[in-house]
């Protein structure tokens, strides 16, 4: 695995120079203080993975659905769990895995003892 | 054109599992096809948060129960490169041996389906009983028929032994016949090229756009299987062939499919005869104070992929993303302007995995009680019983 911490003003940079490669996953992750998101690219030889750190209040990260199409339900499961918000995807709050009714914070935020309080 | 949506599941009989598509007719032809999902998620990936290694390992076997090694072979992978460490080569060699076994089996699950979808009922009946040769194979080596539990971390449970081997060999002798009997049966029959010729194209660059895995995308001219691009396990010893079709429609998908099991018999074969002769290390608990890994394996119905991070011992994330979840996108563009009888067709053409798939909600409290669907709804979605 070929990991790089980038920035999120290089997003769309960094995005654009991958555009011919097979996105293979995006992964939210909860690091306690704030959130990151992982875009995990198929490269030559290994898995190439972009991590962008976001704040935990309001995370916003721009969509990749007009460059790579298989990325909208990626997007929409992060969305759905961790609460991520991709902006410019149109579909993004149509539920996916969640029944479309679900009121609660997003199941795979990691918990805290006084939330449930 | 009206908005009344024709529902689809998630109990239908030409569905194997449930999930629901809805579809906006116009007289027979679908004019808009939406997916709805959810119905059968697991929790899984909520439920390894915390988890220690070992007991992760048992439930990501959980996952899938057509490709059950696939899953904790990804994992384990993930843990090996924390690890770095290099697997034995008998113990390369016994996992890529299950690994194949489960495509042939998958495989003609799948095909015994798919024949069952347009009438063909032979062919499903024959099919189902030649899985069962390979069900046998698991139950006698490893001593389940589904869920193998074979893997460990840096190692196997169980060896090879000289009656298995002999056994392997008898039950290829007699699927390398019945599979050659059956390619050739699809290359004539005219009812199977009616049926699935034309239905349901998916051509390169639409695989290439829309990032596809699996069968699917050999079914239409591009390569992506992680055996020869990514080799791991026993691969880089071996010599085979990836079948990739060009027509990239039902009937190519089907192909490929046939012509690959005849491949995993092939391998099969290499992989006993050149079965090294060495000692298995016996399992022991791993320590793993802090890492991060990602993982691919060609599952039978594509690539696997895991992303593990570990902290203290403990799982502090995996994500799976299952080879159903990076293809099932294209099923509402491919029904599109499609008879409704192509439904059943088109669907399980792409052999949708829907239990790999959804296992996602966390259904537990910081009490760590799991709650059943009733109380879920009540606690989280405010509905009341």
């Amino acid at each position: 695995m070929k990991l790089k911490k980038l920035n999120l003003k290089d997003f769309r940079k960094e995005m654009e120079a991958r555009k011919n490669k097979r996105l293979i996953a995006i992964a939210g992750v909860d690091e306690g203080k704030n959130l990151s998101v992982y875009y995990h690219f198929d490269d030559e030889d290994d898995v190439e993975t972009l991590k962008f750190t976001l704040a935990k209040d309001n995370p916003k990260i721009p969509t990749i659905v007009f460059e790579f199409p298989s990325a909208e339900l990626y997007e929409k499961e992060t969305h759905d769990f961790f609460g991520i918000e991709f902006e410019g995807n149109p579909n993004i709050h149509e539920k996916l895995f969640l029944p479309e009714n679900f009121k609660g914070r997003p199941p795979l935020l990691k918990k805290r003892g006084d939330e449930y309080a | 054109m009206h908005d009344f949506y024709l529902p689809i599941g998630p109990i239908n009989p030409s569905l194997k599992e449930p999930t629901c598509i809805k579809l906006n007719l116009d007289g027979n032809i679908i004019k808009i096809a939406k997916l709805q999902l959810g119905y059968t998620h697991k929790g899984i990936e909520g439920l390894l948060e915390g988890k220690k290694i070992e007991q992760a390992l048992y439930i990501v076997q959980r996952i899938c129960g057509i490709c059950s090694f696939c899953h904790s072979n990804g994992f384990n992978q993930s843990i090996e490169k924390m690890l770095n460490y290099d697997a034995p080569k008998r113990v390369k060699f016994i996992r890529t041996l299950i690994a194949e076994l489960e495509r042939i089996q998958s495989h003609s699950l799948w095909m015994g389906f798919m024949f069952h979808e347009f009438g063909f009922e032979t062919m499903f009946q024959s099919l189902l009983r030649d899985r069962e040769y390979i069900l046998e194979i698991f139950e006698k080596v490893t001593g389940g028929r589904i869920h193998h539990a074979i893997n460990k971390p840096k190692t196997v449970r169980y060896d090879l032994r000289e009656q298995d081997i002999k056994f392997i060999l008898e039950r290829m002798k007699i699927l390398e016949k019945e599979f050659t009997k059956y390619l050739d049966i699809v290359k004539k029959d005219k009812i199977t090229k009616k049926r699935l010729e034309n239905v349901g194209i998916i051509s390169k660059q639409m695989a290439k756009r829309y990032c596809l895995v699996r069968p699917i995308a050999r079914a239409s001219g591009l390569n992506n299987d992680i055996r020869q691009k990514h080799p791991y396990d026993a691969y880089p010893y071996l010599d085979f062939d990836v079948m990739v079709n060009r027509t990239g429609d039902a009937y190519a998908r089907l192909g490929v499919r046939l012509m690959e099991i005849l491949e995993s018999i092939k391998i099969i074969r290499q992989l006993i005869h050149n079965l090294p002769d060495e000692k298995i290390p016996d399992p022991k608990l791993v320590f793993i104070k802090e890492g991060v890994a990602t993982s691919q394996v060609e599952a039978p119905r594509g690539e696997n992929f895991y992303f593990t991070i570990v902290k203290e011992n403990r799982i502090d994330r995996v994500k799976i993303r299952t080879p159903t979840f990076a293809v099932i996108n294209i099923l509402p563009i491919l029904l599109e302007n499609r008879p409704i009888g192509d439904v059943p067709v088109i669907l399980h053409s792409l052999d949708p995995c829907f239990s790999c798939m959804e296992r996602i909600i966390i259904v537990k409290d910081n009490k760590t009680e799991v709650l059943n669907e009733d109380a879920f709804l009540h606690k989280y979605c405010g509905l009341h019983h």
